[in-house]
């Protein structure tokens, strides 16, 4: 009973930081003792202010980068380096010009071994699974900036998943677009059409985190370390106007303005 | 004439109707709009425009309010959704005008609708612009495909 | 009708040389840049190898290539494959500097990409680096392409001492037809190389065009004109951020304010620096290796004449100083009209669009094929106004043909790249033309210049090679000026005298090697540093 109990509580957690110290090779430390842990069915978000080396984290947890010491471990294995299990969404937005949105998608999947036919077909379902059946001959420079998102997501999707890793994904865009994203690629993350189980997104917007995240990371301090944990439980969707989500609001400026006394 | 502005994206459209439905409980001044979206009129009158043209939203004098087929939108899933941009679309421009040529290139619907008196695309963009508005729109709601030299209407 | 034949299997010869040797030269340098940006060592390598090559002109050392492979390989076979070296030389720096910066410019997200799934090196090649760098190397095809039809056209005869060495092509069947006087069919090869050059360069620049439509980024222009960066939400973030006296505080500390400006994942470079010095050691060891087999040409040379080669440094230093003169002039006559004709093509829509065709046309149509041609014609006006200067005159004149072109394209197209805010600028100042000049355009096309210059002057002693002294340029008559490195050497070469020649060519290399790397690179740096216009700009 208790080894069942022990293996579930193994599963459920998909993605995992253990005690992580990263320095760049000039000596400057970035992290200190980074512990996360990222549960299936949820949208964690890590925050803190510009230049704490949120970006430089999420490459971490992908295995982008090597931490100095600490562990990443996927679904209990530890990882070494990039697989296409965890997948690096861009703040920009990276689809391969020269390649039509179907030639994005298979991309993820040219390393995995799949005939050409079974390579397209999924990649039809990858893009329709974004909303774009019938794209698949257009090229990017043919698409807006949303399509385009769309088509990277796609990419990703294509590889199976079971993380997405986001790096401030909507940062570039203005607000009403990125409300619109936001939303859609809510709804296409969490489909359950997907092998994908946990998200974890990178912002400093700090509405847009409120607003998608059901636990939130506070990143602050030189090196930085996790200064805080807060679970989010309002319902979706959020209202940005409501009290109780400014209460919420409040609480996340909280952490990142500490009392006067202890600094 | 009711045309889809070049510069509204499908993004804004959700992001609109999300916003007034959710924020705004579904009716607000373009004023107050702007300031909560912190975004200018460039950015926002293109999908206001556009969305009023396509009825998903009221908006005038100064006002908008979120029409019962945004709210419907807002309540579908994906393809229920595109569903309900094609059957806006038909109505208004350039897709009413594609519609009538069925089959056609990007220079053909441009003519034609400079005969028909739309002047939006009738500048050194506007060939550019016209044929991201048909993918954006036309294609994402699938009334159009895309052919060898142009675009056809999806029967 | 066999004369037509002959002459078009010549043309054609040559072209499909030197398309097969840029190809070549594209394939090989894919694989060279890649191990650049994965192995810090051999990129400093790679670097000084290419700049120091690239301001070498090859052709000086090629009676010594040429005796390498004529006695190493020998036969026919031999030539062959000097003239195709020499080629090689002359189009590949361009080449592969262009694939070198456009691997180490692709964008990390991509890369992550590829990372991301997990690719090997020759997919990561084939999806991502390789039609990354096509435009780039579209725009270095042109000069790569017309550097070759000039270098192999020059090769392909060539005479050392007593014997003289053959390739079939356009040179050599000009020769032919040279010697035999007859001129129709000279006139004939002219006009079909000139028709093959043409079409070349049309081919060029739809490949150009296409290049540049399917494979360049757009930086997500058009969609961020509609997601621009949102400057309001910017300012909320600091003002939220700036409530934290920790982070204000960093903002005033100079390792952070680097990193801040965007969160830096990638770890720190190591300090180019200290290479610098380096740098310098292992380009003339390089230089040394590459000559070894000449070095041990000349040492198998008896001792005496050793003695000969180093009391004759100094006349050969004498002579390279007044190489350099002519250089300079050259350089100063080229950057003048460059100036005024590329700054007049930059801001004459219509000029520009006959214009720039035209000038790629002739610039890619060798110099020294119609040369003679023109010497024979204007020699005779020529003497009777300049007199003992018309050789000299003349020598001027084909190092300024074989190179002012470079120049030129690099001011026009530093002119284009002004950002539009300098021209509304200067309009709104009223800026005459020579203060605009001065204040704006050249500082801001200052990188683009500095770039040219250095091909100008890479080119112009090629010119010189083979001005200075030209056996029988037309019957018996020959070019020959009276004192300059580039004469003996080619008169050493014409005598048979090898040692003389390696010897010339070693130090010359040696001086320009230095040169290079004291002058350009720094006058590079300072360029990259201080005058990159794009900057000036802020764009939002």
């Amino acid at each position: 009973m208790e080894a069942k109990l022990k293996n579930e509580s193994v599963n459920r957690v998909i993605l995992e930081a253990e005690h992580i110290d990263f320095s760049y090779d000039n000596g400057y430390k970035v992290f200190e003792n980074i512990n996360i842990e990222a549960e299936t069915g949820k949208f964690i978000a890590i925050i803190g202010p510009s230049g704490i080396g949120k970006s430089t984290l999420l490459r971490i947890l992908g295995g982008f980068l090597k931490p100095d010491s600490g562990k990443i471990k996927l679904m209990g294995k530890q990882l070494y380096e990039p697989t296409p299990e965890v997948a690096l969404i861009h703040q920009s937005i990276v689809t391969f010009p020269w390649m039509t949105a179907e030639e994005n998608v298979m991309l993820s999947m040219k390393t995995k071994n799949m005939s050409r036919n079974e390579m397209v077909e999924k990649a039809k379902v990858s893009l329709s699974r974004v909303g774009l059946e019938g794209f698949e001959d257009l090229y990017p420079k043919e698409m807006s900036g949303g399509m385009r998102q769309r088509v990277a997501i796609a990419r990703a999707f294509a590889a199976n998943p079971h993380v997405f890793l986001m790096d401030e994904p909507f940062a570039h865009l203005d607000e009403l677009t990125a409300e619109g994203l936001r939303q859609d690629i809510y709804n296409i993350l969490f489909s359950g059409e997907t092998p994908l189980k946990s998200v974890i997104m990178v912002s400093h917007n700090l509405t847009e985190v409120l607003e998608l995240a059901d636990e939130i990371y506070i990143l602050n301090n030189i090196p930085a370390s996790i200064i805080g944990r807060v679970e989010v439980t309002m319902q979706r969707p959020r209202n940005p106007r409501s009290d109780e989500f400014n209460s919420n609001l409040d609480m996340l400026y909280g952490y990142l303005t500490p009392p006067r006394n202890k600094r | 004439m009711d045309v889809i502005d070049p510069n509204a994206r499908i993004a804004d459209l959700v992001g609109l109707l999300y916003v007034l439905s959710n924020i705004f409980d579904g009716k607000t001044d373009l004023y107050r709009l702007e300031k909560e979206m912190e975004v200018d009129i460039d950015d926002l009158m293109p999908i206001v425009y556009t969305a009023s043209n396509l009825g998903l939203v009221n908006a005038e004098s100064g006002d908008i309010s979120i029409a019962e087929k945004g709210i419907e939108y807002i309540k579908s899933g994906m393809f229920q959704r595109k569903n309900i941009i094609k059957s806006s679309l038909t109505k208004i421009e350039p897709f009413n005008t594609a519609i009538s040529m069925n089959s056609f290139s990007i220079d053909d619907l441009l003519d034609r609708l400079k005969e028909n008196g739309v002047q939006t695309f009738n500048n050194p963009d506007g060939s550019h612009d016209l044929e991201v508005i048909l993918i954006e729109w036309g294609m994402y709601s699938k009334l159009l495909k895309k052919t060898d030299d142009g675009f056809e209407v999806i029967s | 009708m066999n004369e037509l034949l002959l002459i078009i299997l010549g043309v054609l010869a040559t072209a499909i040389q030197v398309i097969i040797l840029v190809i070549l030269s594209i394939i090989s340098g894919w694989f060279l840049a890649y191990a650049s940006i994965k192995s810090k060592i051999f990129e400093n390598i790679y670097i000084i190898f290419i700049e120091i090559f690239e301001s070498v002109p090859v052709i000086t050392f090629f009676p010594v290539v040429l005796i390498i492979f004529i006695t190493r390989i020998g036969g026919p076979l031999g030539t062959q494959l000097a003239t195709d070296f020499l080629v090689f030389t002359a189009v590949v720096w361009n080449i592969w500097m262009g694939e070198y910066q456009a691997f180490k410019t692709v964008p990390n997200e991509m890369v992550e990409v590829t990372q991301n799934s997990r690719f090997g090196l020759f997919s990561k090649l084939r999806y991502l680096y390789i039609p990354f760098s096509i435009p780039r190397i579209a725009a270095n095809l042109f000069p790569s392409v017309s550097d070759g039809f000039f270098y192999i056209t020059v090769s392909e005869v060539f005479t050392v001492g007593v014997h003289s060495y053959q390739t079939f092509g356009v040179g050599s069947v000009l020769d032919t037809f040279v010697a035999d006087a007859n001129l129709h069919a000279v006139y004939l090869t002219l006009l079909i190389l000139g028709i093959v050059i043409v079409c070349v360069i049309l081919i060029l620049r739809e490949f150009s065009r296409y290049a540049v439509s399917k494979y360049t980024l757009d930086t997500d222009a058009p969609i961020l004109k509609r997601g621009r960066l949102n400057i309001k939400e910017t300012t909320r973030i600091f003002a939220a951020i700036s409530k934290n006296p920790l982070s204000r505080l960093s903002r005033y500390y100079k390792y952070r304010e680097n990193e801040r400006h965007e969160e830096k994942y990638e770890k720190k470079e190591k300090k180019k620096k200290y290479y610098r010095y380096g740098y310098g050691a292992i380009a003339i060891l390089l230089l040394i290796l590459i000559l070894y087999e000449s070095v041990s040409l000349v040492l198998s040379v008896k001792i005496d004449e050793w003695y000969t080669l180093f009391n004759g440094t100094g006349y050969l230093l004498y002579s390279l100083g007044y190489d350099y003169l002519r250089v300079l002039t050259i350089l100063l006559i080229s950057m003048v009209i460059a100036i005024f004709l590329g700054y007049y093509l930059a801001v004459h829509k219509r000029a520009e669009f006959f214009g720039i065709p035209v000038i790629q046309a002739l610039s890619s149509y060798p110099a020294p094929i119609y040369f003679p041609f023109l010497f024979i014609l204007t020699e005779p006006y020529i003497i009777g106004v300049f007199g003992g200067f018309t050789n000299e005159l003349y020598v001027l004149f084909l190092g300024f043909v074989s190179t002012f072109y470079y120049v030129l394209y690099a001011f026009w197209m530093g002119v284009k790249a002004m950002p539009g805010e300098y021209w509304e600028i200067t309009k709104n100042l009223k800026l005459g033309f020579f203060k605009k000049m001065r204040k704006v355009i050249l500082p801001s096309t200052f990188p683009y210049l500095i770039s040219g210059i250095s091909s100008t002057i890479n080119s112009a002693w090629g010119g010189l090679m083979i001005g200075e002294y030209w056996p029988d340029i037309y019957g018996t008559h020959s070019l020959e000026i009276h004192t300059g490195l580039m004469k003996t050497i080619d008169l050493a070469t014409a005598n048979g005298n090898i040692a003389l020649a390696a010897w010339g060519s070693l130090i010359f290399g040696i001086i320009v090697a230095v040169y290079s790397v004291v002058f350009t690179r720094r006058m590079m740096d300072v360029a990259q540093e201080k005058y990159v216009a794009e900057e000036g700009v802020y764009s939002s």
